[in-house]
C-alpha cells in the first residue's frame, strides 16, 4: 500500500517540480517594460525599502559603507550590504537570478561577468533612468565605460547597463632600487650591451627577469602562474602587450597566432627562469606576498596593489616601488560596475542609489578614502591628488590597458584558456597543441553565444 | 621479560606515538593562532620571527567590523538545531532499518543514495523553490537544508552502532512484555551512549562546517562563519590574519563540545552494561 | 491481537517515518528534476525545457578526455585517502582505547582538525606550504632538506592534497572507531582471555569481528564524502597545475558556473552516482557479509 503512495507522490513531484523550474527561471527574464509598470502601480508610498547589495570586503566598499548614512537621511531608503567573497559572489548571483524574485538589488558586476549578464537579461539597461535624470556619462574614462558600462561594446545595439565603480586595470610594478643598483647596472651591460632601464618591451621586461633572479638575488617577476584567473590575468597583459588578442572584431578566434605563441613562449619562460618556486600554484595573494617582503623585481599587476606596496605597514618595499603602464602595447583591464538586477523589486530605489553614489560630491568623497576612482574629474580634483600622489600613475596605467572580451561565456573561456595555459607550463603540452586546443573551444563558445 | 615490563614498554610506545600525532595536529594549530596576533607583514617573513610583539588587530577587527560575532551566533543556532533534530530522528531510523529490517536493503540504500550527488546539483533546485517559499535566509530553511545531508549519515553511523547490540536482551525484554518503544529508548539507547554521542558530534560538525549551502541558502541574517571566513580572500590579497582569528574562534565551540562528550567516548560511560 | 512480526513492521514504519519525510520533501525534489535536466539542453543562461536531447548530454561528456582525467584523478585520490585514514585512524583509536593517563587531552589534540572549516583548513595550509614563504619549506631548510614545490608541480600538487584531507578527516576515523571500540561488550574478550588467547589473536578475531558493522559504516561515510572533496581543490589548487589535481566535484562545480551548462553537470553528476553506488554495494557486501533482502 506504501508503494503505492510512493509512487503517486514521485509522479507529482516530477510535474510539480518541472513547474516549478519552468515558470520560476523564466519569468527571472521579464521583459522592462512589464517590471516598470507594475513598480509603478506598485510604488504609491516609497516607505520602509531597503535594498540590499552583494559587495566584496575590500576599502571600496568601506568608503561607501562609510557614506551610507547621507543616502538614508537624503533619500530614506536604506541599504544593506552583504559581503562576500570574489568567487562566491558569482556563483550567489548566478544562483539568484535563477529566482523570480531575487534577493539583491544593486549589485557589482565585474567586468568578466559584464557580457553574461547583460545578455541573459540578469540585469537591465540603464539608459531610460540616465535619459530621465540627466546623468552625465561623459565624466567616465572612456575605457571603463566600454568595459563595465555598455554592452554589446560595438555595433549599434549599445546599451548602457552598467556605471563604473573603479578599475583595477594591471600594469608593472618593479623595484626602482634595483634597476638603479649600478653593480647590476655593470653586469646587466656586460651581459647584454644594453642597459638596465626601465624596460618598454616584452621581451626585454622577460630578460630582465631573467637576469635579476640570476644575479640580484630576488625572483624576477612575483608571477601568479595559478591556473584559472590567476594565470590568465596575468597572461592576457603578454598576450596584449604583443598586440595579439582573443578574438578579433569578427569574433574569429585569434588566439593560437603567432603573436599569441610568442606570447606562451616568453610566458613559460618567465615562468622557467624569472619567477619564484611555486609559482605555478600562485593566485595573487601568493604573488604579492613575494612582493611586499621584498623578494622579487617586479610583479605584473593591479593597479590597486600599488597602494598595498607603497604602504610602509604592508611591504617592506615601500619606498622603491613603482609602477609604470604595461611594457609593449597594451596591459589588461578590468574592474566593476553598478547595475540593477532585473528580478529586484526596488529597481527605482536602486537606481537612486547608484545616481548618487556616483555623483561627482559622493564619487570624491570614495576616492578620498582609498577608492580608485572610475571618473575622470574625480582623478584629476587637487584635492584627491594631494591625498593620494599615485592615482595619476593609477590613471596613465588604465588608459594603456584593454579588456578580455566580453561576451555570455567569457568566464568559461577564462576557465578554458587557464587550463591550456597551466598543461603548457607544466610541460605537459607544447604551446600550440593547448592553445590549438583552446582555439577549437574558444570557436565553439562564439557560435554557441550565436556571435558567429 | 615479565609482565609488567611489556606492559611498560607498550604503554611508552603509546605514548611516543600518541605525542608525535598530537603534535603533527597541535603545531599546524599554534601557528594559526600565531598568524592570528601578527600582522600581514609580519606572518610571512620568512625566517619566521619568533617573538614579537603581538596585535590584537585581527580579533579586532573581526568582531567590530566583520560582525563576527552574529555569524558565530547564527553557526551555533544552525548546528545546535540540527543536532537536536537529526540525532533523534536518525536513531529511530537507524533502529528501524537494525531490527525491524523496514523497507529492506533497498531503502537503506536509497536514503544513503541521496548523498552521492555533489552538492551543486541539489542546491540549485533547493535554491529555487527556497525562495519561492520564502525560505531563504531564515533559520528554518537552512537547517532543513543541512538534515537533508545530515540524516542518512547519521541513520547509518547509528546503524553501525546498533547492529553491535546483542539482540539478547531485547528479546529478554519482549518476553517480558516491553513493547518496541520503551525497549529503545530503556534498553537500546542507553547501551549505546558512544554511538549516539559520536553521531551528535558529527552531526554538529556537519552543519558547523557547511559551506556551499550556507553560502547559497543564507543571507545576512543568518550568514555562518564558513562563509564569512571565506570571503577573507578579497581582490587585495588573503586576510590571512582575521582568517586565523576567526579559525581559532570557530574551533572553541568545538573543543569545549569535545571536552563535554569525551566523557562518554573515552572512559567508555555507557548507562547500562551487558550482563551475562 | 497482532503479532509480534506485525507489531513490529509497524513499528519499524514509524521509526523511520520522520527521516523519510524530511529527505522526500527536501532531496526528493530537487533530485528527480536534475535527473529529468540531464536529457535536456538546460543552461543557466537559457532554462528551459525546449530541447530534449535524451542521452546526447551523456555521449558528450564521455567524449571530453578531461572528464576521464577527473575520474582517474578523483578514484586515485578516494583509494589512497580513506585506507590510509581507516589504518592510522584505527591505530590511533586502538592506542586511546588503552589504559594512559592524558587521554582526555590527546583525544581532545586530534580530534581538532576535523572541526575546521574546511575553507580555512585549505587556506591556511596554503600559506603553510607556500613554496617561497612557507613555514614547512622553511622547516625543510632548517634540516637541509630541499625545499618542495607543494603546490605548484604537476607531481607533487595531489599528493599535497591527499595529505592535507589526511590531517583533516582523520579525526572522523578516530571519533568514530573509537566510540565503536568503546561500545564493544567485555565478556567476549574476558572469556578470551580464560580461553588462553594472546592479545593479537584477541584483537583479530574479536575486536575486529565485532566491530565489523562500525568499521564497514565509517568506511562506506568515508568513502561518499571523499568522492564529494571539493573545498580543498577550490582553495587551494583550482584543478591545477595542469590538471592534475582536477577531483570530479570541482570539475562539476565549474560545469555549473562556468560553463553555466547545468544539464551536463547533471549529466555527469549522475554518472558519477552510479560509480560511486557500485562502489558502495560492493564495500558493503564484502564487509558486512550479508546479503540483499
Amino acid at each position: 500500500m506504501y508503494k503505492k503512495i510512493l509512487i503517486i507522490f514521485i509522479t507529482l513531484a516530477v510535474i510539480v517540480s518541472m513547474g516549478v523550474a519552468g515558470s520560476g527561471c523564466k519569468s527571472a527574464v521579464t521583459t522592462e517594460k512589464a517590471d516598470t509598470a507594475t513598480q509603478e502601480a506598485a510604488s504609491g508610498a516609497k516607505g520602509e525599502v531597503t535594498l540590499r547589495m552583494l559587495m566584496e570586503d575590500i576599502p571600496a566598499t568601506h568608503a561607501v559603507e562609510a557614506l551610507l548614512p547621507e543616502f538614508t537621511a537624503a533619500t530614506g531608503i536604506k541599504v544593506e550590504f552583504e559581503i562576500v567573497q570574489y568567487m562566491d559572489m558569482h556563483q550567489k548571483l548566478v544562483t539568484n537570478f535563477m529566482s523570480p524574485t531575487g534577493q539583491y538589488d544593486v549589485i557589482e558586476v565585474d567586468n568578466y561577468w559584464a557580457g553574461e549578464f547583460p545578455a541573459t537579461g540578469w540585469i537591465i539597461p540603464l539608459d531610460d533612468y540616465i535619459k530621465r535624470d540627466n546623468f552625465d556619462v561623459s565624466v567616465y574614462i572612456p575605457a571603463m565605460l566600454d568595459m563595465v558600462g555598455y554592452f554589446p561594446r560595438t555595433g549599434n545595439n549599445k546599451q548602457i547597463y552598467m556605471l563604473p565603480i573603479y578599475s583595477y586595470s594591471m600594469g608593472l610594478l618593479y623595484r626602482e632600487d634595483l634597476i638603479n643598483d649600478t653593480e647590476l647596472q655593470e653586469t646587466y651591460k656586460a651581459l647584454y650591451n644594453e642597459d638596465l632601464k626601465v624596460p618598454e618591451t616584452l621581451e626585454e621586461y622577460v630578460q630582465q627577469c631573467r637576469f635579476m633572479q640570476e644575479n640580484a638575488g630576488v625572483s624576477g617577476s612575483a608571477m601568479q602562474g595559478g591556473r584559472g584567473d590567476p594565470i590568465v590575468m596575468e597572461w592576457s597583459n603578454y598576450l596584449f602587450a604583443l598586440g595579439g588578442d582573443y578574438y578579433d572584431e569578427n569574433w574569429n578566434v585569434t588566439i593560437n597566432d603567432e603573436k599569441a605563441i610568442k606570447a606562451v613562449e616568453l610566458y613559460k619562460e618567465n615562468i622557467q627562469y624569472g619567477s619564484p618556486e611555486g609559482a605555478l600554484s600562485f593566485a595573487l595573494d601568493d604573488a604579492l606576498r613575494i612582493m611586499s617582503q621584498g623578494k622579487a623585481y617586479s610583479m605584473i599587476s593591479y593597479i590597486i596593489m600599488l597602494p598595498l606596496l607603497t604602504d610602509p605597514e604592508q611591504s617592506t618595499v615601500a619606498d622603491s616601488t613603482r609602477m609604470i603602464p604595461m611594457p609593449g602595447e597594451l596591459g589588461l583591464a578590468g574592474g566593476w560596475g553598478w547595475a540593477i538586477a532585473a528580478n529586484s523589486q526596488y529597481k527605482d530605489e536602486s537606481w537612486e542609489f547608484i545616481k548618487w553614489v556616483e555623483s561627482a560630491e559622493i564619487a570624491k568623497k570614495r576616492a578620498l578614502n582609498d577608492s580608485t576612482p572610475a571618473r575622470i574629474d574625480v582623478c584629476e580634483d587637487a584635492d584627491v591628488i594631494a591625498k593620494y600622489p599615485i592615482y595619476p600613475t593609477m590613471l596613465k596605467v588604465i588608459s594603456k590597458s584593454k579588456p578580455i572580451p566580453e561576451f555570455l561565456y567569457s568566464a568559461e573561456m577564462v576557465e578554458i584558456v587557464g587550463r591550456e595555459l597551466s598543461l603548457i607550463c607544466s610541460g605537459e603540452k607544447t604551446a600550440q597543441e593547448g592553445l590549438d586546443l583552446a582555439a577549437k573551444e574558444l570557436e565553439e563558445l562564439a557560435v554557441k553565444a550565436k556571435l558567429k | 621479560m615479565g609482565l609488567k615490563q611489556n606492559k611498560n614498554i607498550s604503554n611508552i610506545f603509546t605514548y611516543i606515538i600518541l605525542s608525535v600525532a598530537s603534535l603533527l595536529i597541535l603545531l599546524p594549530i599554534l601557528w594559526v593562532i600565531r598568524t592570528s596576533f601578527a600582522s600581514e607583514l609580519i606572518a610571512y617573513e620568512i625566517p619566521p620571527k619568533l617573538f614579537f610583539v603581538p596585535t590584537l588587530k585581527n580579533y579586532i577587527e573581526l568582531f567590530g567590523r566583520l560582525g563576527f560575532g552574529s555569524f558565530l551566533k547564527n553557526s551555533l543556532i544552525i548546528a545546535i538545531g540540527c543536532t537536536v533534530v537529526s540525532v533523534p530522528i536518525a536513531a529511530l531510523g537507524g533502529f528501524a532499518f537494525t531490527r525491524y529490517r523496514t523497507g529492506g536493503t533497498t531503502l537503506k540504500f536509497s536514503v544513503l543514495a541521496t548523498q552521492m550527488l555533489p552538492g551543486i546539483i541539489l542546491v540549485l533546485p533547493i535554491f529555487v523553490i527556497f525562495n519561492t517559499i520564502h525560505f531563504t535566509n531564515t533559520y528554518i530553511g537552512i537547517i532543513l537544508a543541512i538534515l537533508s545531508f545530515n540524516l542518512p549519515f547519521l541513520v547509518w553511523l547509528l546503524m553501525g552502532f546498533f547492529e553491535g547490540i546483542p539482540k539478547d536482551i531485547e528479546d529478554a525484554a519482549a518476553v517480558d512484555g516491553a513493547t518496541p518503544w520503551s525497549t529503545f529508548f530503556r534498553i537500546v539507547l542507553p547501551i549505546t551512549v558512544p554511538g549516539i554521542m559520536s553521531a551528535s558530534i558529527l552531526s554538529f560538525i556537519l552543519s558547523w562546517n557547511e559551506f556551499l549551502f550556507a553560502l547559497l541558502l543564507t543571507g545576512n541574517n543568518t550568514k555562518t562563519i564558513t562563509v564569512s571566513l571565506s570571503a577573507m580572500v578579497t581582490h587585495r590579497g588573503t586576510l590571512i590574519g582575521i582568517l586565523s582569528a576567526g579559525t581559532i574562534i570557530a574551533i572553541i565551540p568545538m573543543i569545549l563540545l569535545s571536552i563535554f562528550v569525551k566523557k562518554y567516548l573515552i572512559e567508555g560511560l555507557t548507562f547500562g552494561a551487558v550482563k551475562g | 491481537m497482532k503479532t509480534l512480526a506485525q507489531q513490529k513492521k509497524r513499528t519499524g514504519l514509524f521509526f523511520i517515518s520522520p527521516t523519510v519525510l524530511i529527505l522526500i520533501l527536501v532531496v526528493l525534489v530537487p533530485l528527480i528534476f536534475s535527473f529529468v535536466i540531464s536529457f535536456f539542453n538546460y543552461t543557466l543562461v537559457d532554462p528551459s525545457f525546449d530541447r530534449f536531447i535524451l542521452f546526447k548530454n551523456y555521449s558528450t561528456i564521455f567524449q571530453d578526455t578531461y572528464l576521464w582525467n577527473s575520474l582517474k584523478i578523483t578514484l586515485i585520490f578516494v583509494f589512497t585517502v580513506v585506507p590510509l585514514e581507516f589504518v592510522l585512524g584505527f591505530f590511533i583509536a586502538l592506542l586511546l582505547n588503552r589504559n594512559i593517563r592524558f587521554k582526555g587531552l590527546f583525544y581532545t589534540i586530534l580530534t581538532i582538525p576535523m572541526v575546521m572549516s574546511p575553507v580555512a583548513v585549505g587556506l591556511i595550509w596554503k600559506m603553510f606550504l607556500h613554496a617561497d614563504l612557507g613555514i614547512v619549506n622553511y622547516i625543510f631548510s632548517v634540516f637541509n632538506l630541499p625545499s618542495v614545490n607543494w603546490l605548484g608541480s604537476n607531481k607533487i600538487a595531489l599528493l599535497t592534497i591527499i595529505l592535507v584531507d589526511i590531517w583533516h578527516q582523520i579525526s572522523f576515523m578516530i571519533l568514530i572507531l573509537l566510540a565503536g571500540l568503546k561500545s564493544l561488550p567485555k565478556e567476549p574478550f574476558e572469556s578470551a582471555k580464560i580461553d588462553g588467547a594472546s592479545n593479537t589473536q584477541s584483537f583479530f578475531y574479536i575486536t575486529l569481528g565485532l566491530m565489523r558493522p562500525v568499521i564497514s559504516v565509517a568506511i562506506l561515510i568515508r568513502v561518499i564524502f571523499s568522492f564529494k572533496t571539493y573545498d580543498l581543490v577550490y582553495t587551494m589548487t583550482r584543478g591545477g597545475p595542469g590538471v592534475s589535481t582536477e577531483l570530479i566535484s570541482y570539475f562539476i562545480y565549474k560545469k555549473t558556473f562556468m560553463g553555466m551548462d547545468f544539464s551536463q553537470a547533471t549529466a555527469i553528476s549522475y554518472v558519477l552516482f552510479v560509480i560511486i553506488m557500485v562502489i558502495v554495494i560492493f564495500l558493503f557486501r564484502e564487509m558486512s557479509g550479508r546479503k540483499w533482502d
